[in-house]
């Protein structure tokens, strides 16, 4: 099944998810949704993320100067981020109950 | 082969910007900023490969930041995107020059152009010399005031940068509007040389000096004044005022009084329709005195003195020049 559609669903969640483990930067961040098995995460689609969430003041960020190329911005998470991932943790949590049992067989009334 | 892998990367990073044109410049330095920390962790060959081609890039990166998928780059033509490539080559001709923060023929062109606004607005006689302008006769004025404007210019851009979005279209359209403008002003250009508190017409006659020559006087060999009519080697005829004289007291045709223009009048000699014969000299020119207009009268020098080393094709002597203190 193409996932595509899935992820865009969940992308915010799962960028705040990866950035909650510890601040990144944006190539990193994708590698880590990469071996996550985020695959088909365009590298596009995680930056426009991490800008619309950014602006939308979940994200605090730093400037980083790196030894191997121009500095680096990492991400962090701040309260409302984590407010947020939280409400997303419960939604998640409740819909993927939903629709295991759905899918599972179980009562649909 | 770095040069040329740079390249790629440089030419890719350029392509998202300017499909991101229309973001504040501060969020789109950001965005360039993760995806040029990005582009430094790939090989050259396998940017458009991870990344997608510039377009795909774009709107795959348009969409998740929830921004309007049909700016910029759908449009062929948008003022943020020329905006943004003017920014970008002023940006790349202050990195060549490595004095980036003064990148001058940039910089010198808002300060003209800010220096001519005010000009303009200020009744357009001032100035507008290029590429140094004069202030009332004076290249160091104009030059003072030229780094001014151009320091003034260079801090409303700032200012302008910082709150970019609301003033943004009209500063466009002013720069723009002003070069457009100033292709179609040779005539103005031409009269707004300055010469004292008159204007100087470059359609005038012009003495050595640059001063304006307003009169001609002629005198025989015998030192009698002569009128006659003058005309260049072309066969026009010589006029030494402002050309909008003549074309005023042309569309005058039964004004015989003097036709007053700045600081003096004139009153031209008319044939028998009442046209003006604009080229007989000596002009009946006045001035502005005590009682009104007075007539101005002939040099004080009077006729040219004998010079008895310069003769004629007959060995005759004939006067050429005038010596000073020597009244007629």
């Amino acid at each position: 099944m193409d996932s595509t559609q899935l992820l865009k669903g969940v992308l915010d969640s799962a960028v705040l998810a990866v950035i909650e483990r510890g601040s990144t930067y944006g190539y990193d961040l994708v590698r880590q949704l990469r071996s996550a098995g985020f695959e088909d995460v365009g590298d596009a689609s995680v930056y426009g993320t991490l800008r619309r969430l950014f602006n939308g003041g979940y994200l605090s960020s730093e400037i980083v100067p790196s030894e191997e190329g121009p500095a680096r911005k990492y991400y962090g998470i701040n309260g409302a981020g984590t407010d947020m991932l939280e409400r997303s943790r419960k939604t998640w949590h409740e819909f993927t109950t939903v629709m295991n049992s759905l899918l599972d067989g179980g009562e649909t009334e | 082969m770095t040069t040329t892998l740079s390249t790629i990367k440089t030419h890719y990073l350029e392509q998202v910007a300017s499909g991101l044109a229309d973001l504040p410049e501060d969020d789109r330095e950001e965005v360039l900023q993760d995806v040029s920390a990005h582009l430094a962790e790939l090989d050259e060959n396998e940017v458009e490969a991870a990344l997608g081609s510039p377009d795909d890039f774009i709107a795959e990166f348009r969409a998740s930041a929830g921004l309007d998928a049909d700016a910029p780059r759908m449009r062929k033509w948008s003022l943020a995107k020329a905006r943004a490539r003017l920014d970008e080559a002023g940006r790349r001709l202050g990195e060549v020059s490595r004095w980036q923060a003064w990148r001058p023929l940039w910089i010198w062109t808002h300060g003209w152009l800010f220096l001519s606004t005010i000009a303009v607005l200020g009744g357009g006689t001032a100035f507008r010399r290029f590429p140094v302008p004069a202030i009332e006769q004076s290249t160091i004025v104009g030059l003072a005031l030229l780094v001014a404007a151009t320091w003034l210019s260079v801090w409303v851009d700032r200012r302008r940068t910082r709150t970019r979005e609301a003033g943004s279209f009209l500063y466009s359209s002013v720069v723009v509007l002003l070069l457009f403008s100033s292709l179609f002003w040779p005539r103005d250009i031409a009269r707004a040389y300055p010469h004292g508190e008159e204007i100087f017409y470059p359609d005038q006659l012009v003495g050595p000096s640059g001063d304006p020559i307003y009169n001609i006087y002629a005198y025989d060999l015998d030192g009698n004044p002569l009128e006659v009519l003058l005309f260049d080697q072309n066969g026009r005829p010589l006029r030494s005022l402002p050309t909008w004289v003549y074309e005023e007291a042309e569309q005058n045709p039964g004004f015989r009084e003097p036709f007053e223009y700045g600081e003096g009048a004139v009153e031209f000699a008319r044939d028998e329709f009442g046209r003006i014969i604009p080229n007989l000299y000596p002009l009946d020119l006045f001035q502005h005195g005590a009682y009104g207009l007075e007539a101005m009268p002939p040099p004080a020098l009077g006729f040219p003195q004998l010079d008895d080393v310069v003769t004629d094709r007959n060995d005759e002597v004939v006067p050429t020049t005038i010596t000073p203190g020597v009244v007629d």
